[in-house]
């Protein structure tokens, strides 16, 4: 019984900090991505009119599957599922902001008083730019995995363990 | 390994940063830019309406703007294009103003004028606006809009003929609702009574500026008499320092 109860303390203490770690990590990543995007939204604010196709939802969920990804890989962090995880993450968001953006090319029909307008927005070049960093952030994290499961057998092949 | 991590984040932080500087700063810069239609000015030449549509440019964002293509198509009321109109800036530096006249030209003879030099109508105008932000984000707006178009003959009409001392005299009537032409030219008349043979012919000079009425009496030389009949046909044509037409044949009486 003592002993179970010691393991459960044992498992507190070492699960703690990580929550705590992984939830201040999660903060600090809603503001990293809610920051820019209202300093960005905000002036479009001014025209309702042009926010027709719905931006807050395709940026609510970007910085949710990217504030999931943050606590994610902290709770994890030090194991094979981080690096996995940071992997995902990449993917996920790189796929995420194509299906969300319509592949760069977004097409708005506001009315404007009595006049119906088609506002075509073309931004690939720019789409291309946050993909390529997020290539970038994928061949990291694929490295991370590497050079973990790499130092990892080593540290289990190692005469001294 | 590790260096190369390392230099892969800092990497990844700082292009993530350039990525959000540049969004921010092409955001900024499209709001600052201005677009905007100076008054109108309508000329006349050659059976051609242009109408020129001052565009006043003002760019005041960080990056210039270019390949603006404005383009004008007009569209009567059975769906024919009668006009396309294109004008393109190839680059509008930063921080400047532009001022560039978009001309709508509108041939006559592209136009079915028995319908609109005497029916009010609409055009109906297709309006695109392509442009270039930072050589990176295109923007294009398109739009339609309703031009009205007032007829130069509006409602006109021709009396019943009178006859004195050897001379018919013709009513006519007619309202000028055309905001571009003025009807200054002459009226010609050709009357033919029941039987469709010759009674008359006359002609008056008129000036009937844009927005105004015209009524009075044209004047035929008569040369006999008997062949006056209660109707008949008229022929009228129209020769104007702004368009020809004619004979148009209307009934009499």
């Amino acid at each position: 019984m003592a002993d179970t109860g010691n393991r459960r303390e044992g498992l507190l203490r070492k699960m703690a900090p990580r929550v705590f770690k992984a939830s201040l990590w999660g903060f600090v990543t809603f503001l990293m991505y809610y920051i820019p995007y209202q300093l960005l939204v905000l002036p479009m604010l001014m025209f309702p009119e042009f926010l027709s196709f719905k931006v807050q939802p395709i940026f609510y969920n970007f910085i949710a599957l990217a504030v999931f990804f943050a606590v994610a890989i902290q709770l994890f962090s030090g194991t094979t599922l981080q690096h996995g995880l940071g992997v995902a993450r990449a993917l996920i968001l790189m796929t995420y902001l194509i299906y969300a953006l319509n592949g760069g090319i977004l097409t708005l029909t506001p009315n404007i008083g009595a006049e119906a307008f088609t506002i075509v927005i073309d931004f690939k070049a720019f789409l291309m730019m946050i993909i390529l960093v997020s290539l970038l952030s994928l061949a990291k994290s694929i490295l991370q995995t590497i050079n973990f499961l790499a130092s990892e057998k080593e540290s289990s092949s190692s005469p001294d363990t | 390994m590790r260096q190369a991590l390392r230099a892969l984040g800092w990497a990844t932080k700082i292009l993530w940063i350039l990525i959000i500087f540049f969004a921010a700063t092409v955001i900024y810069s499209a709001l600052n830019f201005r677009m905007d239609f100076g008054e109108p000015q309508a000329t006349f030449s050659d059976g051609v309406i242009v109408m020129s549509f001052p565009l006043l440019i003002d760019n005041h964002g960080y990056y210039p703007v270019s390949d603006l293509n404005l383009t004008t198509r007009l569209i009567d009321n059975e769906g024919n294009l009668v006009s396309t109109s294109t004008t393109f800036l190839p680059l509008i530096a930063y921080s400047s103003n532009l001022e560039k006249s978009h001309n709508i030209s509108l041939s006559l003879s592209n136009l079915n004028l028995t319908y609109f030099l005497f029916q009010d109508s609409n055009f109906e105008a297709d309006l695109s606006i392509a442009m270039k932000f930072a050589r990176a984000v295109s923007l294009q707006v398109a739009t339609d809009m309703i031009i009205p178009w007032g007829a130069p003959l509006y409602n006109f009409s021709v009396g019943e003929m009178t006859y004195r001392n050897g001379t018919g005299v013709v009513p006519v009537s007619f309202e000028n609702h055309s905001s571009f032409l003025n009807v200054t030219g002459a009226i010609r008349f050709e009357i033919y009574n029941n039987r469709d043979e010759p009674i008359g012919s006359g002609e008056k000079f008129v000036d009937v500026p844009s927005h105004s009425g015209y009524g009075d009496q044209i004047e035929l030389v008569v040369d006999d008499p008997a062949k006056i009949t209660t109707n008949g046909q008229v022929y009228v044509s129209f020769e104007t320092s702004m368009f020809s037409f004619g004979p148009m044949v209307m009934p009499y009486g």
